[in-house]
């Protein structure tokens, strides 16, 4: 049996989700609003209380990696004339780097 | 005809109010505010605990359910890897320990968190099976001068570091199950007279006199089929036990043959992961509370009594570090855990946030790319639900503060054009912001601040982001005076608890850009060194209103990463539940166990409009009413 499901759900605020669904199943939340759920009953049934929609582990990567080169490319693309590497940095924070889905 | 006195040595009573001590366990009373008959009820559950610090399964476990230890394990969560890590929990989170020599898997332990023995093992070796024994004293591994009589690895065992048991495993080739059991005197090992079934990662626990050995897998390298043998030893000969009612191998056990406990694993007629319990009479295995999520390759003996374990990491594939509780306990015991807040209207990092989880107040920050990007002026108040807009800054800044939500000041902080160190600040009260006295060193938003509006504190910062300060400033409610400066440059850190009595956490000290474990002290005139973190930290939020309470959370920890979470209760710090979504840059208010993370940067998802609300791990007797149905 895999370990997690993966899908996409937006993350509402309050209630989405809660200290006891935290202590039912593991979760945690990527770019491209990818979570990824601990296979369990109640982890599976989060997801479809969220209106989640359930993604192969390959099939959430691809959305997180779409993201992060969109991330990628727009820090490529914000540049302010005379700016020196150093200063990019710190007036953006680091380039984003590749994620990968457990 | 017999009363309730008579059999349980206590008479029913009247009370106005429900009893709230464990010494209530079989008391029986009419709550007469409720016109009900109560009863405290004996429950068995478990709970979630801190995470593990570093993934794992097949890690070799000893101790109790409040000081276990464990070391080694194989972590397949990218590529298989044999781990030398040592991790003791001390009831509320993991602290690392001092690491094996050697990288080890499927060791057997026994013993206690500041006096372990291990034993055997898989190392990366040839052979990859060992022999050898090491014993640990809360800090380091020492070999012994004896090592076990046979070379095996998946063996379990139980005892003291000076009277143990090793039981089963497997031979390196062709990975079969082996039935050698051998005793340690605290000098050599002897072999003892071999158990009936062959097996390895079998469930065992217990002190030489009242051991016992429970399931195991007797295949080749630890497949199917799977014993529900049980076996136990006395100290002079073993003995035929209760069959488990789920076969299985690779889990975890605790107690002794009187009155034992095992867990998770793999088996069933599936040959899956299970979540299973079992608690043993000493003749009859029952069923108990399932764990919430697979624990395999977990260990034996993370608990010397069948009412309070610990099973923690899972091999998987992939391996995870979750942890659990079994409490067997008068009380229901609810693990801490985050869970999501109202959501900002402006998603931002760098911002400013002070107050309570239920009276939280975000101002300023900065967007990096969702329109509109730079430095921000808006403000937003929580009520513990959601997030309504209050005054606007009356300049873009992303900073730091102090306060609460309607008497708060900001420190400086990064202005335009960005990233420019600023000395401004000003003051809320609950509607407005204006002006207050400036800061006489100014700094971008890389300063840690706290305290009150009447009596606040701001310490080291950036002239830009790339330099470090060590100022530090006290606020009496009007003006900044300059006081006793940080021991070294220091941002990106934190600080939580009054002006008299501050604590501080991580930070960056010095190029490249890492994080620090640093903690540091002040008493309102001085700077001490205070305990070293579990993991260092930056660009984090805190909790915490003192200087022995104090949550820190996310950041830029190299490992465990973004969301990872650790407190500290005035003596040192250990893991604490994971943040739902790792970010960095983030806001960070209220105590240490009722706490809001707020926005933050979780790259590519810079400027998060999501919040957490974390709640620190209760107690309370499980009070149920009697009813004729």
């Amino acid at each position: 049996m895999a370990l997690f499901i993966y899908g996409t759900a937006t993350n509402t605020g309050k209630g989405f989700f809660t200290a006891e669904d935290r202590r039912a199943f593991f979760l945690r939340g990527y770019p491209a609003n990818v979570w990824v759920i601990g296979n369990n009953e109640k982890g599976a049934l989060w997801l479809a209380e969220k209106n989640g929609v359930e993604k192969t582990k390959s099939e959430a990567q691809t959305l997180v990696t779409a993201e992060v080169d969109a991330a990628k490319a727009a820090w490529d693309a914000n540049n302010v004339e005379g700016e020196t590497a150093e200063q990019k940095v710190q007036r953006l924070g680091p380039k984003p780097t590749d994620i990968t889905l457990p | 005809m017999s009363d309730y006195k008579e059999i349980k040595g206590k008479t029913i009573q009247s009370l106005g109010t429900d009893p709230s001590d464990t010494g209530a366990e079989g008391q029986v009373w009419y709550n007469s505010a409720a016109g009900a008959f109560k009863s405290v009820v004996v429950g068995e559950a478990w709970s979630s605990a801190a995470p593990i610090i570093s993934a794992r399964g097949f890690a070799a476990a000893t101790g109790t359910q409040t000081a276990s230890l464990i070391a080694g394990g194989l972590d397949t969560s990218s590529s298989p890897t044999i781990r030398n890590k040592t991790e003791e929990y001390n009831g509320s989170g993991w602290s690392a320990g001092g690491n094996l020599p050697t990288d080890t898997y499927g060791a057997g332990a026994a013993g206690t968190q500041t006096a372990a023995l291990f034993f055997g093992g898989g190392t990366p070796g040839s052979p990859a099976q060992v022999a050898t024994s090491l014993t640990y004293d809360g800090s380091t591994w020492t070999a012994t001068p004896n090592s076990m009589n046979t070379a095996r690895d998946q063996v379990l065992g139980g005892g003291t570091q000076t009277s143990a048991l090793a039981v089963g495993g497997r031979l390196t080739s062709p990975g079969s199950m082996v039935t050698n059991f051998e005793e340690w005197n605290g000098t050599s090992w002897s072999n003892l007279t071999a158990i009936s079934t062959a097996r390895g990662y079998t469930n065992a626990n217990g002190p030489e006199t009242a051991f016992f050995i429970a399931g195991g897998a007797t295949g080749t390298n630890g497949g199917q089929p799977y014993t529900s043998a049980t076996e136990e030893y006395d100290g002079t000969s073993l003995s035929t036990g209760g069959n488990i009612n789920v076969a299985r191998a690779q889990g975890g056990a605790a107690g002794d043959s009187t009155a034992g406990l095992i867990f998770g694993g793999r088996g069933g007629p599936s040959d899956s992961n299970v979540l299973n319990t079992e608690s043993y009479d000493g003749s009859t295995w029952t069923t108990s509370s399932n764990l919430a999520s697979e624990k395999r390759g977990i260990g034996a003996g993370s608990g010397t009594t069948n009412s309070a374990a610990i099973a923690a990491g899972n091999y998987g594939p992939p391996s995870t570090g979750p942890a659990e509780e079994y409490n067997k306990s008068v009380n229901v015991i609810t693990g801490a855990a985050w869970a999501s807040g109202g959501n900002l209207s402006t998603g931002r990092y760098e911002l400013g946030t002070v107050g309570t989880q239920t009276a939280g107040l975000a101002f300023g920050g900065n967007r990096a790319v969702n329109a509109p990007t730079g430095i921000r002026t808006e403000t937003e108040e929580y009520n513990g639900t959601s997030w309504t807009s209050g005054g606007a800054l009356p300049a873009a800044k992303a900073t730091q503060g102090f306060g609460v939500q309607t008497a708060a000041v900001t420190v400086g902080g990064t202005v335009a054009p960005n990233p420019t160190a600023g000395s401004t600040t000003e003051e809320y009260n609950g509607t407005s912001w204006t002006s207050g006295n400036s800061l006489n060193t100014a700094t971008v938003a890389m300063a840690a601040s706290t305290g009150l509006e009447s009596a606040g504190l701001r310490a080291g910062g950036g002239s830009t982001p790339a330099s470090r300060l060590s100022a530090v400033e006290e606020y009496d409610g009007t003006s900044w005076a300059s006081v006793t400066s940080l021991p070294s440059t220091r941002f990106q850190f934190q600080g939580t608890g009054p002006q008299t009595a501050a604590f501080f956490t991580g930070g960056n000290t010095a190029p490249p850009t890492q994080e620090t474990t640093d903690s540091l002290d002040y008493n309102g005139s001085t700077w001490t060194a205070g305990p070293t973190m579990v993991f260092g930290m930056r660009l984090h939020g805190v909790s915490g209103n003192s200087n022995t309470s104090n949550l820190s959370f996310g950041g830029e920890p190299t490992i465990p990463g973004r969301s990872s979470t650790q407190s500290f209760d005035g003596t040192g710090f250990v893991t604490a539940p994971s943040l739902g979504t790792g970010r960095s840059d983030l806001g960070g208010c209220g105590t240490a166990s009722a706490s809001l993370a707020v926005g933050g940067n979780n790259a590519p998802s810079y400027d998060l409009v999501n919040t957490e609300e974390f709640t620190g791990e209760t107690s309370v007797l499980n009070i149920k009413t009697l009813t004729t149905s």
